[in-house]
Protein backbone atom coordinates (compact mmCIF):
# COMPACT_ATOMS: atom_id res chain seq x y z
CA UNK A 1 0.00 0.00 0.00
CA UNK A 2 2.92 2.47 0.22
CA UNK A 3 4.96 2.80 -2.61
CA UNK A 4 5.24 6.40 -3.06
CA UNK A 5 8.78 6.32 -5.26
CA UNK A 6 7.04 4.92 -8.23
CA UNK A 7 7.68 7.55 -10.94
CA UNK A 8 5.37 6.11 -13.75
CA UNK A 9 1.89 6.88 -12.43
CA UNK A 10 -0.10 4.65 -13.72
CA UNK A 11 -3.22 2.35 -13.66
CA UNK A 12 -1.96 -1.02 -13.90
CA UNK A 13 -3.71 -4.58 -13.80
CA UNK A 14 -1.44 -6.83 -13.45
CA UNK A 15 -1.37 -10.17 -14.08
CA UNK A 16 -3.26 -12.46 -11.76
CA UNK A 17 -6.14 -9.60 -11.99
CA UNK A 18 -9.24 -10.11 -14.09
CA UNK A 19 -11.46 -7.31 -14.74
CA UNK A 20 -14.85 -8.25 -16.90
CA UNK A 21 -16.82 -5.47 -17.30
CA UNK A 22 -16.84 -1.41 -18.96
CA UNK A 23 -13.42 0.62 -17.85
CA UNK A 24 -13.67 4.24 -18.43
CA UNK A 25 -11.75 7.32 -17.62
CA UNK A 26 -9.00 9.67 -18.95
CA UNK A 27 -5.75 8.53 -17.53
CA UNK A 28 -3.34 5.79 -19.05
CA UNK A 29 -3.88 2.45 -18.59
CA UNK A 30 -1.02 -0.75 -18.11
CA UNK A 31 -2.78 -4.42 -18.60
CA UNK A 32 -0.60 -7.17 -17.85
CA UNK A 33 -3.36 -9.34 -16.46
CA UNK A 34 -6.87 -9.83 -18.01
CA UNK A 35 -9.84 -7.47 -19.21
CA UNK A 36 -12.59 -8.47 -20.96
CA UNK A 37 -15.65 -6.10 -21.98
CA UNK A 38 -15.49 -2.49 -23.13
CA UNK A 39 -12.76 0.09 -22.55
CA UNK A 40 -13.39 3.80 -23.22
CA UNK A 41 -10.59 6.11 -22.65
CA UNK A 42 -9.68 10.03 -23.89
CA UNK A 43 -6.17 8.22 -22.71
CA UNK A 44 -3.04 5.45 -23.45
CA UNK A 45 -3.83 2.27 -23.27
CA UNK A 46 -1.29 -0.64 -23.32
CA UNK A 47 -1.76 -4.05 -23.30
CA UNK A 48 1.26 -5.70 -22.20
CA UNK A 49 3.49 -8.56 -23.32
CA UNK A 50 1.77 -10.53 -19.97
CA UNK A 51 -1.54 -9.14 -20.57
CA UNK A 52 -4.67 -10.52 -22.49
CA UNK A 53 -7.80 -8.66 -23.71
CA UNK A 54 -10.83 -9.50 -25.38
CA UNK A 55 -12.72 -6.12 -25.69
CA UNK A 56 -14.06 -3.05 -28.02
CA UNK A 57 -11.47 -0.75 -27.07
CA UNK A 58 -12.23 3.24 -27.86
CA UNK A 59 -8.75 5.35 -26.99
CA UNK A 60 -6.42 8.31 -27.82
CA UNK A 61 -3.21 5.75 -28.43
CA UNK A 62 -3.39 1.62 -28.18
CA UNK A 63 -0.16 -0.22 -27.71
CA UNK A 64 -0.62 -3.91 -28.26
CA UNK A 65 2.37 -5.98 -26.97
CA UNK A 66 0.28 -8.86 -25.72
CA UNK A 67 -3.13 -10.67 -27.38
CA UNK A 68 -6.36 -8.72 -27.88
CA UNK A 69 -9.28 -9.75 -29.65
CA UNK A 70 -12.39 -7.04 -30.07
CA UNK A 71 -12.30 -3.45 -32.25
CA UNK A 72 -10.09 -0.58 -31.69
CA UNK A 73 -11.02 3.30 -32.51
CA UNK A 74 -8.21 5.31 -31.56
CA UNK A 75 -8.19 9.40 -32.27
CA UNK A 76 -4.34 9.01 -32.30
CA UNK A 77 -2.85 6.00 -33.32
CA UNK A 78 -2.32 2.14 -32.63
CA UNK A 79 0.68 0.74 -32.54
CA UNK A 80 0.95 -3.61 -32.50
CA UNK A 81 4.70 -4.45 -31.40
CA UNK A 82 6.90 -7.57 -32.66
CA UNK A 83 5.17 -9.52 -29.46
CA UNK A 84 1.44 -8.61 -29.94
CA UNK A 85 -1.33 -10.66 -31.40
CA UNK A 86 -4.32 -9.19 -32.51
CA UNK A 87 -7.63 -9.83 -34.10
CA UNK A 88 -10.29 -6.98 -34.94
CA UNK A 89 -11.13 -4.19 -37.13
CA UNK A 90 -8.99 -1.20 -36.71
CA UNK A 91 -10.59 2.31 -37.00
CA UNK A 92 -7.29 4.68 -36.57
CA UNK A 93 -5.13 7.61 -38.65
CA UNK A 94 -2.34 6.29 -37.94
CA UNK A 95 -0.94 2.89 -37.54
CA UNK A 96 2.02 0.76 -36.75
CA UNK A 97 2.57 -2.81 -36.92
CA UNK A 98 6.03 -3.83 -36.62
CA UNK A 99 7.99 -6.98 -38.01
CA UNK A 100 6.95 -10.20 -36.02
CA UNK A 101 3.54 -9.01 -35.27
CA UNK A 102 0.67 -11.24 -35.68
CA UNK A 103 -2.46 -9.76 -36.97
CA UNK A 104 -6.06 -10.67 -38.64
CA UNK A 105 -8.98 -8.26 -39.25
CA UNK A 106 -9.34 -5.15 -41.39
CA UNK A 107 -8.14 -1.49 -40.88
CA UNK A 108 -9.88 1.47 -41.92
CA UNK A 109 -7.87 4.69 -42.18
CA UNK A 110 -8.79 8.17 -42.88
CA UNK A 111 -6.83 10.25 -45.22
CA UNK B 1 4.64 -5.29 -3.25
CA UNK B 2 3.18 -5.10 -6.83
CA UNK B 3 -0.57 -4.66 -7.13
CA UNK B 4 -3.01 -4.18 -9.60
CA UNK B 5 -3.90 0.17 -9.07
CA UNK B 6 -6.43 1.94 -10.53
CA UNK B 7 -5.94 5.12 -10.36
CA UNK B 8 -7.75 8.54 -10.76
CA UNK B 9 -9.05 9.49 -13.33
CA UNK B 10 -10.60 5.72 -14.06
CA UNK B 11 -13.47 4.47 -13.65
CA UNK B 12 -14.19 0.32 -13.73
CA UNK B 13 -18.01 -0.79 -14.18
CA UNK B 14 -18.09 -4.93 -13.65
CA UNK B 15 -16.10 -7.67 -11.97
CA UNK B 16 -12.78 -7.78 -10.63
CA UNK B 17 -11.53 -11.05 -10.32
CA UNK B 18 -8.01 -12.85 -9.30
CA UNK B 19 -5.05 -13.49 -6.48
CA UNK B 20 -3.24 -9.94 -7.01
CA UNK B 21 -3.74 -7.62 -4.47
CA UNK B 22 -6.28 -4.62 -5.58
CA UNK B 23 -5.81 -0.92 -4.56
CA UNK B 24 -8.16 1.41 -5.60
CA UNK B 25 -7.38 5.24 -6.37
CA UNK B 26 -10.29 5.17 -8.79
CA UNK B 27 -13.83 4.27 -9.14
CA UNK B 28 -15.30 0.98 -9.27
CA UNK B 29 -18.90 -0.47 -9.69
CA UNK B 30 -19.92 -4.45 -9.62
CA UNK B 31 -18.57 -6.66 -7.71
CA UNK B 32 -14.67 -8.23 -7.00
CA UNK B 33 -13.91 -11.38 -6.11
CA UNK B 34 -10.27 -11.86 -4.72
CA UNK B 35 -8.32 -14.47 -2.99
CA UNK B 36 -5.63 -11.44 -2.04
CA UNK B 37 -6.09 -8.16 -0.23
CA UNK B 38 -7.93 -4.73 -1.44
CA UNK B 39 -6.92 -1.13 -0.74
CA UNK B 40 -9.51 1.65 -0.99
CA UNK B 41 -7.53 4.64 -0.81
CA UNK B 42 -8.14 7.77 0.53
CA UNK B 43 -9.40 9.23 -3.02
CA UNK B 44 -10.65 5.40 -3.91
CA UNK B 45 -14.56 5.38 -4.19
CA UNK B 46 -16.17 1.85 -4.31
CA UNK B 47 -19.69 0.85 -4.93
CA UNK B 48 -19.44 -2.95 -5.04
CA UNK B 49 -19.75 -6.34 -3.07
CA UNK B 50 -16.39 -7.60 -2.32
CA UNK B 51 -14.76 -10.96 -1.18
CA UNK B 52 -11.45 -11.06 -0.61
CA UNK B 53 -8.81 -11.87 2.29
CA UNK B 54 -8.13 -8.57 3.71
CA UNK B 55 -10.24 -5.11 2.68
CA UNK B 56 -8.94 -1.87 3.87
CA UNK B 57 -11.06 0.75 3.64
CA UNK B 58 -9.49 4.50 3.72
CA UNK B 59 -11.86 5.96 1.07
CA UNK B 60 -15.66 5.53 0.42
CA UNK B 61 -17.06 2.30 0.49
CA UNK B 62 -20.79 1.55 0.00
CA UNK B 63 -21.56 -2.29 -0.47
CA UNK B 64 -21.12 -5.50 1.43
CA UNK B 65 -17.56 -6.96 2.17
CA UNK B 66 -17.12 -10.32 3.04
CA UNK B 67 -13.40 -11.05 4.38
CA UNK B 68 -11.60 -14.04 4.98
CA UNK B 69 -9.12 -12.67 7.29
CA UNK B 70 -9.24 -8.65 8.46
CA UNK B 71 -11.62 -5.74 7.74
CA UNK B 72 -10.09 -2.23 8.57
CA UNK B 73 -11.71 0.97 8.00
CA UNK B 74 -9.01 3.67 8.76
CA UNK B 75 -9.46 6.91 10.04
CA UNK B 76 -10.81 9.10 7.58
CA UNK B 77 -12.44 6.13 5.18
CA UNK B 78 -16.33 6.27 5.13
CA UNK B 79 -17.93 2.34 5.28
CA UNK B 80 -21.78 1.78 4.37
CA UNK B 81 -22.96 -1.46 4.45
CA UNK B 82 -22.59 -5.16 5.74
CA UNK B 83 -19.38 -6.41 6.31
CA UNK B 84 -18.62 -9.56 7.80
CA UNK B 85 -15.06 -10.98 8.88
CA UNK B 86 -13.52 -12.75 11.77
CA UNK B 87 -11.22 -9.60 12.96
CA UNK B 88 -12.44 -5.98 12.34
CA UNK B 89 -10.95 -2.88 13.29
CA UNK B 90 -12.66 0.65 12.76
CA UNK B 91 -10.18 3.29 13.63
CA UNK B 92 -11.03 6.87 15.58
CA UNK B 93 -11.95 9.69 12.54
CA UNK B 94 -13.80 6.45 10.45
CA UNK B 95 -17.08 6.66 9.51
CA UNK B 96 -19.55 3.37 9.53
CA UNK B 97 -22.67 2.81 9.44
CA UNK B 98 -24.17 -0.56 8.42
CA UNK B 99 -24.02 -3.95 10.27
CA UNK B 100 -21.08 -5.77 11.51
CA UNK B 101 -20.63 -9.57 12.18
CA UNK B 102 -17.97 -11.06 13.04
CA UNK B 103 -17.67 -14.52 12.11
CA UNK B 104 -15.84 -16.87 15.00
CA UNK B 105 -12.69 -18.03 13.98
CA UNK B 106 -10.92 -18.71 17.54
CA UNK B 107 -10.44 -15.50 19.89
CA UNK B 108 -9.85 -13.46 16.75
CA UNK B 109 -7.90 -10.03 17.39
CA UNK B 110 -11.27 -8.05 17.45
CA UNK B 111 -10.07 -3.70 17.82
CA UNK B 112 -12.19 -1.26 18.03
CA UNK B 113 -10.04 1.73 18.45
CA UNK B 114 -7.08 3.68 17.21
CA UNK B 115 -3.47 2.59 18.22
CA UNK B 116 -2.70 1.20 21.22
CA UNK B 117 -3.01 4.31 23.50
CA UNK B 118 -6.81 5.84 23.48
CA UNK B 119 -8.71 3.16 25.22
CA UNK B 120 -12.44 4.60 25.78
CA UNK B 121 -14.02 8.01 24.54
CA UNK B 122 -13.13 8.11 20.74
CA UNK B 123 -15.85 5.38 19.98
CA UNK B 124 -19.38 7.46 20.75
CA UNK B 125 -18.07 10.38 18.92
CA UNK B 126 -17.50 8.97 15.30
CA UNK B 127 -20.86 6.15 16.13
CA UNK B 128 -23.01 9.38 17.09
CA UNK B 129 -22.82 10.96 13.98
CA UNK B 130 -24.10 8.65 11.64
CA UNK B 131 -26.90 7.16 14.09
CA UNK B 132 -28.15 3.67 11.94
CA UNK B 133 -28.03 1.68 15.02
CA UNK B 134 -31.38 -0.19 15.21
CA UNK B 135 -32.62 0.02 18.75
CA UNK B 136 -33.28 4.07 19.35
CA UNK B 137 -35.38 4.05 15.92
CA UNK B 138 -37.81 1.55 17.02
CA UNK B 139 -37.65 3.50 20.72
CA UNK B 140 -38.29 6.70 19.06
CA UNK B 141 -41.15 5.60 16.98
CA UNK B 142 -42.86 4.44 19.41
CA UNK B 143 -42.46 7.43 22.23
CA UNK B 144 -43.48 9.63 19.39
CA UNK B 145 -47.17 8.39 19.32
Amino acid sequence: MEDKKEAAQNTVIIAGTRIEGKISGNTDIRVEGEISGTVELDSTIVIAGTGSSACSIKAKNVVIEGAHTGDITTQESILISPDGRVKANLKTPVISIEKGAKFSGSIEMSF
Amino acid sequence: MPATKILPGIRIEGKILGNADVKVEGEVSGEIKLTSSIYIAKNGKVKADIEAVNVYVAGDFTGNISAREFIQVSAGGKAHGEIKAPAISIEKGAKFSGKIEMVEEDAAATVISAPAESAEPEIEASVEEEQELEVPAAATETDAE
